[in-house]
């Protein structure tokens, strides 16, 4: 058992060299006027990975003394793989990040401030947006697009159940909790089961408390009481069958053919809306877009238009003119949309936004008009996610499978979120 | 007779031996040095790590910025640290379950297998791939597709009007699955008691039979005192192998030691401590404590063994 185990440390060892031989193999080229190639980390299924890729060509056609490459993975082990690259001193030019891991990158100096760079443009880009991919006043990231989440709902079961979907302008967490459970008695699926511990949920749910999740300070804004009261709400949505009962969610992450909602195992989900094609498409056109519930019955709707994930570059990287140039082309440029449409969500250009929105097909559609109605309303600034977000994320995780197995009370929960969440902010901060 | 077979040698030839001893030895000396490179450059190595991590166990150290001298900082974090705490305690409880269940099957299966079993080769066999594969990434998550909400298990336990806990995510059930996982690998302990058993001469039980001993008292009285230094191997190393649990526990939770962190094995939150919060001081901190508690648990296993393992020689 030794050996065996160490066999596969030094097995999964091997992989990371092979990809960290990778990244040094495409760096290794001399100075911008000969041919380089660019490295692209992301996180994607086949299917979006050739969307991308086909970008990356229409990159090259224009420039064609660069090439790039894209390493593409699930998003589970992309962190690790990252990080490993990081480690090496080898990190790809350009990667995905997302809002919550951006301080701990940025303060670790291993990101490049793109402000100075004289190969991108700012003036184009939405300010407001552009200020989420900055930490401590420097430019570390672009947005990818902007995006809300959102509810999707199957109106095949829920026209089963015999029901109509309420006005979800101005409907409650009651009113969803009491519908959810009208459709499991008349059908006998979960009218809901989304992913409890997500952050976005969360911060949401902690706006419409008049709260936010983090202050501007990096500490803990949220109370005890709101997670508590958030962990209840899910924990009464089970007693009645409205929510997917405990364990049952486990396989969320596969695809959306095996996933609770493509089984109809569940009728309603939670997603970012950017990814709302990918889900409509498979599940037949049934799905229909829609706002969280709450948005009404608090002191102030939750809501908030937010990037859908980061472009960075590696402070590391060798090639950091050319780096600059490619990010500046997939936001700037229209024709880099013409593969990925707006599953990176609503370019942040508002011209490049006004031409790709002309060829958009019925659930991008969808998706972008949503996005922009709520972009038109007035809402709360959003705060950015300190550092240490990224470990408050994950005791979220542990406490929500805490309550779901009756191990903890949702009461304790909220105690315990306090103290672990307020010791993690501090101890990055 | 014996003086004529076996003539005492005369003085001469062990002198003309002499030289060309010499000669032989020196090429067979380079040759051994030639053929223990690889080996030499395998301790380089895992010496070389080894000592580096010594230092860095010492430092403050993120991998991007040069190491920085803390003392026993990082000790001192480690005792004051509750998740590493949790983490010694899921591996420990591992340890103590599975080793001893793995034993037994190890132990009982070989029992049987050694009582002349037609097909023997072929169930020895079968009975050890699992062994050899168990740790391995598509067992484990075959594992947990089996062990799973809807998986076979629970299927076969609704048959009966069961219903099944969610084996691999609820906290409360997420390591026995990983234990059923450790303990359904015993093939590789029960080829050595097999071998063991074999070694037992027939005749002790034939004498133990004409004096009337039972069954029980046979074993209980030859195989086990005769068999005990092949258990004390098999427990030394299931031991430390159990304690060195690493690529289940990662495959199985993704990384992350959950659900709730009930299978966050100690070697894992030390590759998450170094490799996804980038703090290597504090993970070679943690290596050095687990190699040091390794070591007192094998030193501990010897020193009791002096007086149970039988060595009949």
């Amino acid at each position: 058992m030794t050996q065996l185990s160490r066999r596969g440390f030094l097995a999964a060892a091997g992989t990371v060299s092979v990809g960290a031989l990778t990244a040094c193999g495409s760096n290794s080229s001399g100075s911008s006027s000969e041919a380089v190639e660019l490295t692209v980390m992301a996180w994607a299924d086949a299917g979006q990975a050739e969307r991308y890729e086909q970008e990356f060509a229409t990159f090259t056609e224009k420039n064609p003394e660069i090439a790039v490459s894209l390493e593409w993975m699930d998003v589970g082990s992309y962190q690790d793989k990252l990080n490993t690259l990081f480690a090496a001193g080898d990190p790809p030019d350009v990667m995905f990040m997302v809002g919550r891991w951006l301080g701990e990158y940025a303060t670790r100096g291993v990101l490049a401030d793109l402000s100075a760079s004289d190969q991108l443009d700012f003036s184009t880009m939405n300010s407001g947006l552009l200020l989420q991919g900055q930490y401590q006043g420097a430019q570390y990231a672009v947005p990818t697009g902007s995006t809300a989440i959102a509810m999707i709902y199957n109106t095949r079961i829920v026209a089963d159940a015999g029901l109509e979907l309420p006005d979800d302008r101005t409907w409650t967490w009651a009113d969803y909790a009491e519908f959810n459970a009208q459709i499991y008695d008349a059908t006998g699926v979960h009218g809901a089961g989304f992913y409890v511990p997500w952050l976005p949920t969360i911060t949401q749910y902690t706006r419409q408390h008049g709260q936010d999740l983090f202050t501007t300070d990096g500490t803990l804004g949220v109370s005890g009481e709101t997670i508590t009261e958030y962990f209840q709400m899910i924990t009464d949505m089970r007693a009645t069958g409205a929510f997917a009962p405990p364990g049952s969610l486990e396989d969320n992450g596969t695809s959306v053919e095996q996933s609770p909602l493509g089984r109809d195992f569940i009728a309603s989900q939670i997603i970012p809306s950017n990814t709302f094609g990918d889900y409509n498409s498979v599940m037949g056109g049934d799905l229909v877009l829609r706002r969280l519930p709450g948005e009404t019955e608090g002191p102030r709707p939750g809501y908030t238009v937010t990037p859908t994930l980061l472009w960075c570059q590696a402070e590391a990287s060798e090639h950091p003119a050319e780096a600059a140039r490619l990010i500046d082309f997939l936001t700037n440029d229209p024709d880099s949309f013409a593969a990925r449409s707006t599953l990176l969500g609503v370019p942040i250009n508002a011209d490049v936004a006004e031409e790709v929105s002309t060829g958009l097909d019925e659930d991008a559609h969808e998706f972008v008009d949503f996005t922009v109605a709520l972009q038109e309303e007035e809402l709360a600034p959003y705060e950015m996610e300190p550092a240490g977000a990224g470990e408050v994320q994950n005791i979220l995780v542990s406490l929500s499978t805490e309550v779901e197995f009756e191990r903890m009370t949702p009461q304790q929960a909220g105690e315990e979120f306090m103290s672990q969440a307020g010791a993690a902010l501090e101890d990055a901060g | 007779m014996a003086t004529l077979t076996a003539p005492p040698r005369p003085r001469t030839s062990a002198a003309l031996s002499e030289p060309s001893r010499r000669r032989r030895s020196a090429g067979q000396d380079n040759a051994a040095y030639v053929m223990l490179i690889p080996w030499v450059i395998g301790m380089l190595f895992t010496l070389i790590p080894f000592g580096v991590s010594l230092y860095l166990a010492f430092t403050d150290y993120n991998l991007l910025q040069p190491a920085e001298f803390v003392g026993w900082d990082n000790f001192v974090a480690f005792v004051n640290d509750p998740k590493a705490m949790t983490a010694a305690e899921v591996t420990l409880r591992y340890t103590f379950i599975a080793v001893p269940i793995s034993l037994v099957a190890a132990l009982g299966v070989a029992l049987l297998l050694n009582r002349g079993v037609r097909g023997l080769k072929f169930y020895r066999s079968a009975f050890y791939l699992p062994s050899l594969i168990g740790a391995s990434v598509a067992i484990v998550m075959l594992w947990r597709s089996i062990f799973g909400f809807d998986g076979i298990v629970n299927g076969f336990l609704a048959r009966f009007g069961i219903e099944g806990p969610s084996w691999t995510s609820d906290p409360s059930w997420a390591l026995v699955t990983l234990i059923t996982l450790s303990v359904w690998g015993f093939g590789a302990a029960m080829v050595i008691f097999l071998a063991g058993l074999r070694q037992i001469p027939r005749m002790y039980y034939e004498a133990a039979s004409v004096d009337g001993a039972t069954p029980v008292r046979q074993f209980v009285s030859i195989t086990l005192p005769l068999l005990s230094p092949v258990l004390f191997f098999n427990l030394v190393l299931g031991l430390i192998g159990s304690l060195q649990t690493f690529t289940q526990a990662y495959v199985f939770s993704g990384g992350t030691g959950g659900p709730a962190d009930s299978t966050l094995f100690f070697n894992l939150y030390l590759y998450q401590q170094g490799f996804q919060q980038f703090d290597m001081g504090y993970a070679s901190a943690l290596a050095w404590v687990m190699f040091v508690v390794i070591a007192i648990f094998t030193a501990i296993n010897f020193l009791v063994s002096t007086y149970w393992v039988f060595y009949n020689d």
